[in-house]
């Protein structure tokens, strides 16, 4: 009895040993409670679709690769556990993070002296000394800024007032709209911080309004947009609200209530039909999209085109220098290549861990439910 | 410097969303008053009266009005479930208060993971129940779905103090949250007060979230927001005195409109913090004391 008890347990011990060396680890901190999970659920379903597809025409390096997403709840303090578990127990070779901000930097010290790369939803950790494992995938603010200037400045929108959240990229978008607005001819009036979780906005609104805004910008993705622009429409005033990236489910929210007064940098993967067919450079997004649609039907993939993106930068990068070592797989994510992701086009090199170097978006708006291009 | 239509409008900006915390803080008083409990699952209750009228709304076989009822009927069941099968079993534990407001926060965190489950992590919302253009005097507008939540508040509210005013019903409430053994050698159901207790204090917490969602959104992340500031409110108003609950509810929206407008929107929680801590040091017992001391 105990011979096959212990012939059992050896068993199972050598399954599981051979099951661990079957796969690659990811690991993956994201917030999918919280007040970023509407953000990081898709990102997290990107990473995971894009590893189906991997598995699918054989992994890397002859092995599949296993997506280890764990929940850090929206909280910098638990990222910092969740980044120990991932890193000290499930041995990840990479790391491929949510879009908190504040979470990211919180673990950057760690994951850099563990020499792992880690690709991230948010901004760049802000030392300096932190940036050398980290690349990331949101685009700079000067983007979506800039887009939403020059639209102001087209239609003669000079006055603006801001709304923007606590969050450190909210923050970023909004030092850099309070820089580029000279630029632009533009006057800020106001800026209003608000709370993601924030019930009634209408105070903001009614300041902004007095303090004579034409227009409102909107930092910080959520469905906090949606309380903004329902404040508009309560309050009765005439102000367009131009919109951070947004989810099409907050869009649509959005538009409903204030038609095509409410405005957004969409993203490729949002406005892919009303762009040329045929092009080569959305052939990625296509793809991308065509396996989204089938697991997720019309669900938005804004954000998870990003994790895609991710994980097919490693990806990519392993299969180059052959090995999963940290330092060749960071050299080779380095090397200056242009990778033309589902989300947009890609490139990383040693002195620059920004993916996004062009400007990825369109202004877009909603019309009948449809998104459609500003003119 | 303002003028006065503006600051009017946020007179009654802050009315509207002070309601809405008077409801979610009339819901802390019942429950107090009844069984001596801070229900930190309050804000769920908003919740889930959001959520279980888009839900049923979505399906497209019901009117709005109709939906409301179900999820306000639906949400009032919950409320009697949470008392039948977790604070009843406590009580007759005689277990410590501090664990019973911990067993408040571990449903409040079941329900929300429930709903994230079931529902998803999506934001959801229906259409306000009067559409069209927002009246307007002068510089001031009030807008269709404000004028319900205000009308709504003070309805409920008269017939919440008629409640423990001139019903046997209320009376015997009231009876349990002064001394539940007199009460019950009085032959009154204990028990069956405090379900009706939970079941009303539900009931609107979900009236509070149906009147809310058209003008924002719900989502099963909303519910920590309406907890801490409701609790602010009822803390203010009186934590034992729906009515006071109420007044409180209008106050802490009133403070957080003003804060906007003489400060900034990053102020307004501090303000209203700052103004709780006063209440704390002067006046304990909130402005209104306890049902109980009438």
């Amino acid at each position: 009895m105990r011979k096959l008890l212990g012939a059992t347990v050896a068993a199972l011990l050598t399954c599981t040993a051979v099951h661990a060396q079957e796969t690659y680890k990811v690991g993956s901190s994201v917030g999918l409670s919280g007040y970023i999970a509407f953000i990081d659920g898709p990102w997290k379903d990107g990473i995971a679709l894009a590893a189906d597809a991997i598995n699918q025409n054989g992994g890397i390096l002859g092995r599949k690769i296993e997506v280890v997403a764990e929940d850090m709840r929206s909280e910098p303090a638990e990222a910092v556990t969740v980044a120990r578990k991932l890193i000290n127990s499930d041995k990840v070779i990479a790391l491929i993070n949510g879009c908190s901000s504040a979470g990211n930097a919180a673990m950057a010290a760690l994951v850099a002296r563990a020499k792992i790369p880690m690709m991230l939803c948010s901004i760049l950790p802000p030392k300096t000394e932190d940036h050398k494992w980290a690349f990331s995938y949101l685009p700079p603010p000067v983007f979506d800024v800039e887009i939403r200037y020059a639209h102001l400045q087209k239609v003669g929108k000079k006055k603006v007032g801001i709304l923007y959240d606590a969050t450190p990229y909210s923050g970023l978008q909004k030092r850099t709209a309070e820089e580029l607005a000279a630029k632009y001819g533009i006057e800020i009036v106001g800026a209003e911080q608000f709370k993601p979780a924030d019930a009634d906005m209408t105070s903001y609104l009614t300041k902004l309004d007095a303090a004579g805004a034409q227009a409102i910008i909107k930092m910080g993705s959520g469905p906090a947009t949606i309380t903004a622009v329902k404040a508009i429409k309560q309050l009765g005033l005439s102000l367009p609200l131009l919109a951070s990236t947004e989810d099409l489910d907050v869009v649509r929210g959005a538009a409903a209530a204030l038609g095509d007064q409410f405005i957004f940098p969409g993203q490729r993967t949002q406005v892919l039909h009303l762009l040329p067919k045929g092009d080569a450079s959305v052939k990625a997004t296509s793809e991308f999209l065509t396996l989204w649609k089938a697991k997720y039907g019309d669900r938005d993939s804004t954000w998870a085109a990003r994790g895609w993106d991710a994980l097919q930068t490693v990806v990519v990068a392993i299969r180059k220098v052959n090995t999963v070592d940290g330092t060749k797989v960071l050299a080779a994510i380095e090397d200056n290549s242009s990778l033309g992701g589902a989300s947009g086009d890609l490139q990383f090199s040693p002195d620059n861990h920004l993916g996004v170097r062009t400007n990825p978006y369109y202004l877009a708006t909603m019309v009948n439910g449809k998104v459609e291009l500003v003119q | 410097m303002y003028d006065m239509s503006t600051i009017l409008q946020f007179l009654v900006n802050g009315i509207g969303i002070g309601c809405i915390y008077g409801l979610v803080a009339i819901g802390f008083a019942v429950i107090f008053n009844a069984s001596g409990i801070v229900n930190f699952a309050q804000g769920v209750f908003v919740m889930l009266g959001g959520i279980f009228t888009y839900v049923t709304f979505k399906t497209g076989y019901f009117p709005l009005w109709l939906c409301a009822v179900i999820s306000v009927m639906a949400t009032a069941a919950i409320g009697a479930i949470f008392q039948i099968l977790i604070v009843r079993p406590l009580l007759k534990k005689r277990t410590a208060l501090f664990m019973m407001i911990l067993a408040t926060l571990a449903v409040a965190v079941i329900l929300e993971n429930a709903v994230l489950h079931l529902v998803g992590d999506r934001s959801f919302s229906f259409p306000p129940f009067s559409p069209g253009p927002p009246f307007k005097w002068g510089g001031v507008v009030l807008d269709r779905q404000m004028i319900w939540i205000v009308t709504s508040t003070v309805v409920l509210v008269g017939l919440l103090v008629a409640l423990y005013r001139y019903t046997l019903v209320g009376k015997a409430m009231k009876a349990c949250a002064i001394n539940p053994q007199v009460a019950s050698i009085l032959s009154i159901p204990v028990q069956k007060m405090l379900v009706y207790s939970f079941a009303l204090s539900a009931a609107l917490g979900a009236v509070a979230g149906i009147l809310i969602t058209p003008t924002q959104y719900t989502a099963y992340h909303i519910a920590v927001p309406f907890s801490v500031t409701g609790f602010v409110a009822a803390l203010i108003g009186g934590l034992g005195n729906p009515f006071g609950a109420f007044v409180g509810g209008l106050i802490v929206g009133l403070l957080q409109s003003y804060s906007v407008l003489f400060f900034s929107a990053g102020y307004k929680e501090v303000v209203t913090f700052s103004v709780l801590l006063l209440f704390l040091f002067v006046r304990p017992g909130g402005l209104f004391g306890s049902l109980v001391e009438d």
